[in-house]
């Protein structure tokens, strides 16, 4: 059967060739829109999920606190939230020194630090440019660089040094694993442990966050859960509640819109297509009317030549999908990184499967709506005119 | 005669006309045997084609019987008289009605398309070796590859003849087979199906309006004034 919807599609090869052509365009459309969608998450919502934190994120400001009484209210977050992520997060506004040697240089750099805990990951989407981006339990004394602060050759398992007080002895850090947070300056996060050896703390000068990942729509429920815990650990949040930090819901919104209209443009065309389809096969069917007849003198039934008429529209749309995932596969591989960023979070965009599959889906139900009546007035040719001049 | 391959028992038929009916002929009787050719003659508007195509399963009598092979077929469903067409009945068209965008084998192997696998036993299978044998029988082997715009109405005729006898059908009918051809090209495709029909037993129908067609057969009989008369042979 194959055999024979491909050489109906064969013997009228301008007419096959203009029909794929109006079927393209909207398939196009369809595969675009969704093979879009993938890069566009990957690009720009790997982005904001790089710099703000990922999908879901919340920060509660909190008040000075002691490390066991933060980890605490991160711990008793982290359960109280199902597992979800939690993790407190004390920047301090006095920079530590870091060097790059074995042992302490005067020669030192300022490094903005992060004390906190957890997989980084969990929280950002930071590529991973070498080692672990976890914290583990803060022993032995390990430091996470970002891409800025280990430029000057530090690797995992390198050593750095730095006081933890101002003016205090060097203590040596491990560097555990260097990511990609997307700050061009130094940046390092220590384990949220060590925090409290700095000999005091300004308290003036220090920001406590605890920030916390749920599905964006549990979020009001989350904020009642999390006060309750950092209570629940000494911690008094005041009138502070969480507030959700990422973008990506404002992205994808605005990607939604657009989505849209790109959509109904591709119904637009889909339609106009089948409609064009549905016209050169009823003058088909008018100029084929005598072979047809003559296969089911010859022994076709109404069902065989139902599928004859309507399967090769079918295999046409078959070949416009490919064609039309060819063409995006093709600008995505070969057009896209040469706009995309150097380096980043987002990832080379994958063969669009998905798009594939809606394409398809797109242009079989405008072969089919275009080729139904075709394919019933085939059904229908009397079978007796085989035998009539 | 041999055992009846085909029968028809008080056949009739109409068409519309103006206000009423016309009446193309009534309780035509006919027997044919396997291994027996006969031809229906018959001027113009006789209804000749008519009684073809009620021998041919490709319209339901209003009256009478159709048997084939010992089976009453008259009242078939739409696709069961399609299966009995494909598995029973050969068709030689005058207009020899070959696919033009099928070469030659492609356009013989038109009715194993829509054989059951076990009759048909695969395109690359026994059928396909038939084709390439009949088109060898018919003198073209060898241009299996060819389209028919590239062969003579004679050849295309001939090819037609190989597409009618594919799936070894018991009966074969032919409307006007030599119609489109010149007299020589048809005496030879002539022989050739009668030939055929007579090697391998096969019930051979020919509807004609040429008396020198109809002297080639077993047994001729003439449809006129509504009826359907055998005439003696000499």
């Amino acid at each position: 059967m194959i055999g024979t919807l491909w050489a109906d599609l064969r013997a009228q090869r301008l007419r096959s060739v203009l029909t794929g052509l109006s079927m393209l365009v909207g398939v196009l459309v369809v595969v675009g829109i969704s093979a879009a969608s993938a890069v566009v998450d990957d690009v720009f919502v790997a982005s904001a999920e790089q710099k703000d934190g990922i999908a879901g994120s919340h920060v509660l400001t909190l008040p000075p606190a002691t490390a066991t009484q933060a980890l605490d209210a991160a711990e008793l977050t982290h359960r109280r939230l199902g597992g979800a992520p939690a993790r407190l997060e004390v920047s301090t506004t006095n920079p530590l020194m870091l060097s790059a040697h074995d042992a302490p240089d005067p020669d030192l750099r300022s490094v903005e630090t992060l004390w906190t805990s957890g997989n980084l990951t969990d929280f950002h989407r930071y590529p991973v440019l070498a080692g672990s981006p976890d914290l583990g339990t803060g022993l032995p004394a390990v430091v996470i660089l970002n891409a800025a602060a280990a430029e000057v050759g530090l690797q995992p398992g390198d050593s750095v040094w730095t006081p933890l007080a101002d003016g205090g002895t060097p203590t040596r850090l491990t560097v555990s694993g260097i990511v990609d947070d997307g700050h061009a300056s130094p940046r390092m996060w220590a384990p949220l442990a060590l925090w409290e050896l700095q000999q005091p703390p300004d308290p003036a000068s220090t920001q406590t966050l605890l920030r916390f990942v749920v599905p964006p729509e549990k979020g009001a429920d989350a904020a009642v859960a999390v006060t309750a815990a950092v209570a629940a650990a000494g911690v008094d949040p005041g009138a502070e509640q969480p507030v959700r930090v990422d973008r990506v819901g404002e992205l994808r919104e605005s990607l939604s819109f657009m989505q849209a209209v790109f959509s109904a443009v591709a119904v637009a065309a889909l339609l106009v297509s089948a409609l064009g389809l549905l016209n050169i096969g009823l003058a088909s069917i008018a100029e084929r009317s005598r072979e047809l007849v003559v296969r089911r003198a010859l022994g076709a039934r109404r069902s065989h030549l139902f599928i004859q008429v309507m399967g090769s529209s079918l295999l046409l749309a078959v070949i416009v999908t490919v064609v039309a995932v060819g063409l995006v596969v093709g600008l995505m591989h070969l057009a896209a990184p040469l706009w995309l960023p150097e380096g980043g979070a987002h990832r080379v965009p994958a063969v669009p499967w998905e798009a594939f599959g809606l394409g398809l889906s797109a242009a079989a139900l405008t072969a089919a709506l275009g080729s139904a009546l075709p394919a019933w007035k085939a059904t229908r040719l009397p079978v007796a005119d085989a035998l009539r001049r | 005669m041999s055992v009846p391959v085909l029968e028809l028992r008080g056949l009739s038929a109409s068409f519309p006309s103006g206000q009423g009916r016309r009446t193309l002929f009534t309780d035509v009787d006919l027997t044919v045997g396997g291994g027996e050719t006969a031809a229906i003659l018959g001027r113009s508007g006789s209804g000749k084609t008519t009684l073809l195509t009620l021998l041919g399963l490709m319209q339901r009598p209003e009256h009478g019987t159709i048997t084939l092979a010992g089976r009453d077929v008259s009242s078939l469903s739409d696709a069961d008289a399609a299966r009995l067409r494909n598995r029973h009945i050969g068709f030689v068209f005058q207009n020899y009605s070959l696919i033009p965008h099928l070469s030659v084998l492609d356009n013989v192997l038109v009715p194993a398309t829509y054989a059951p696998r076990d009759v048909a036993g695969g395109r690359r299978g026994r059928v396909r070796r038939r084709a390439e044998d009949l088109l060898d029988a018919v003198g073209l082997g060898g241009r299996g590859q060819d389209l028919p715009l590239r062969l003579s109405g004679g050849e295309q005729q001939r090819v037609a003849i190989a597409r009618a006898l594919l799936l070894e059908p018991a009966v074969v009918l032919a409307d006007e087979p030599t119609g489109a051809l010149d007299e020589q090209t048809g005496a030879r495709v002539l022989d050739m199906l009668v030939a055929t029909a007579r090697h391998e037993g096969r019930c051979l129908v020919v509807v004609t309006h040429d008396d020198a067609v109809a002297g080639v057969m077993d047994r001729v009989f003439r449809l006129g004034e509504g009826t359907l008369r055998e005439e003696d042979r000499p």
